[in-house]
């Protein structure tokens, strides 16, 4: 089948090649001539219908090659921070409702709590069927506790399961991405990947972008009405930026130039060369003056 | 937005290879009972509902164009087919003996294409940027049509090297225009004019419609090549 398909192509080449070889060679091979015509005249196939027959089986082998060279591990980041930014979404929805249930049958208790984390596992371990001895809270039935329990569960459970992802998208950022891992933080780094497209496209954009990326309806507000620009976009979660009370248009702006060089730093060297501490270190010593 | 365009819809759609029923148009499905992305299916899966909003030749047919290169039999280069919607019905017009090359840059879309192309045989998918197509002239033959549906900047110039390399003499090369993606602070009225410019030199222009209610500032080109 391959032979019909690249026989001519084979011929100058003037060596046998397994399918993957020849795919891969495939790849960069380009030209005028029509190649079709000639396999024709020179009878290595027979007609069109009998090439096209093979053509469709080669070109559904040979797209799905290519579609498997298509990995990197940037859009598996991406992938991951839309799923983190999701599963916060449904935790902050979930917390919603266990904390409404709750505070029906123990206000009191339901307002101590700040952190989702503690409150489910405090409701998982404590409330019990029985009788309420709250004065202000409702008699709850057996199912209806049950319910409440289960639902906390499923809400502690998924408080762990992000825990996870972002403990994994951390390491895959370690190793993908190590200088902008360490300036930005893997999770706002892994964001900046994924507000950008990919890291090759992120390392392309000028720094005043980086500043800015997350805030694109605040900067083309600006653009179009001559409305006040945006200082800092996905930037501002930074602790750095956090800190930096009135300073903090021109903290995003120091960072967002640390970041621009630790992501160039890391797309052109794949990440091997590591300058990232520095970069850390220089940023840190600035925004104290 | 096309059922009170359908109301309004005095004429027959006039190209020979689609039906007609009640204000849809349909084509002749190529595997009895397959549905590519959950189209409507009548007569046992015989005929497929062609949903003008989603694709832009049924768009053109629905305002009524009267000439469409794209025959049964004839082999047609598809730039820009994404997850094979309108390639689909485009297969189903040119049947077993015709063939459709489709080309999208996007991984993502061709993942979904090469499964429709599975099914379909004739119908063969690649991924490659369809700016380059000395990349991919190694593979196809000459064709009957060109029709490229490219939401890029230079879409003029892709179509003209595309045609340039694999269209035969007199063949057909129809494209959809997109006036935002070419300028957005132009008036949609000057891009064309600028676009037809530089397709008068390559081609004879046939017909051309808006593609209004079903696409924003599109116009739908059909054109022959002068030899």
């Amino acid at each position: 089948m391959l032979k019909s398909i690249y026989g001519e192509f084979e011929k100058k080449l003037k060596k046998k090649y397994s399918q993957k070889e020849a795919f891969e060679k495939l790849e960069n091979y380009s030209t005028n001539k029509n190649v079709v015509k000639k396999l024709i005249e020179n009878k290595i196939v027979k007609d069109e219908k009998t090439y096209l027959k093979d053509l469709h089986d080669f070109l559904i082998d040979f797209t799905k090659f290519k579609l498997k060279r298509e990995y990197s591990p940037d859009k598996i980041i991406v992938q991951l921070v839309q799923g983190l930014e999701d599963s916060e979404k449904i935790t902050n929805l979930m917390y919603e409702r266990v904390s409404e249930i709750f505070s029906t049958y123990d206000p009191e208790k339901e307002k101590e709590f700040t952190n989702m984390k503690q409150m489910s596992e405090y409701i998982v371990k404590n409330v019990k069927q029985g009788k309420n001895k709250n004065k202000m809270g409702w008699d709850l039935n057996k199912d209806e506790i049950l319910i409440l329990r289960k639902f906390s569960l499923e809400l502690l459970n998924y408080i762990k399961f992000k825990e996870e992802l972002e403990k994994y998208i951390e390491k895959i950022m370690k190793k993908f991405a190590p200088n902008l891992t360490i300036v930005a933080g893997p999770i706002l780094g892994a964001r900046l990947i994924n507000s950008a497209g990919s890291l090759e496209r992120l390392s392309k954009f000028p720094s005043s972008t980086i500043q800015v990326l997350g805030a694109e309806k605040a900067l083309f507000r600006h653009l179009r009405s001559g409305a006040k620009p945006p200082k800092h976009g996905l930037v501002l979660q930074h602790p750095l930026v956090l800190a930096a009370g009135k300073n903090k248009g021109r903290v995003a702006r120091m960072l967002a130039s640390k970041i621009m060089i630790a992501c160039r730093t890391d797309y052109f060297s794949k990440g091997k060369k590591i300058i990232g501490e520095k970069l850390l270190e220089d940023l840190k010593n600035k925004v104290k003056k | 937005m096309g059922k009170k365009f359908r109301k309004k819809l005095k004429f027959k759609p006039r190209i020979k290879e689609v039906e007609f029923i009640r204000g849809r148009i349909y084509t002749h499905n190529l595997i009895k009972g397959n549905r590519v992305y959950g189209e409507k299916l009548i007569e046992n899966g015989r005929l497929r509902e062609w949903v003008p909003s989603r694709s832009k030749i049924g768009a053109a047919i629905m305002k009524g164009i009267k000439n469409l290169g794209i025959k049964k039999g004839s082999k047609v280069l598809y730039l820009g087919a994404a997850s094979g919607t309108t390639a689909s019905h485009v297969s189903d017009i040119v049947g077993k003996e015709g063939a459709v090359f489709c080309i999208d840059i996007a991984y993502r879309v061709v993942r979904d294409l090469v499964l429709v192309c599975e099914k379909r045989k004739n119908m063969f998918p690649l991924l490659a940027d369809a700016s380059h197509p000395e990349t991919y002239k190694a593979f196809f033959p000459i064709v009957d049509v060109v029709y490229e549906d490219v939401a890029s900047k230079n879409q003029a110039e892709i179509l003209i090297r595309n045609c340039d390399l694999f269209l035969k003499p007199n063949g057909w090369a129809i494209i959809a225009v997109k006036a935002r993606s070419i300028d957005v602070t132009k008036k949609p009225q000057q891009v064309f004019n600028e676009i037809e410019k530089k397709f008068k030199k390559h081609f004879t222009i046939i017909e051309k419609t808006k593609l209004e209610p079903f696409e924003k500032d599109h116009m739908f080109y059909v054109m022959k090549k002068i030899n």
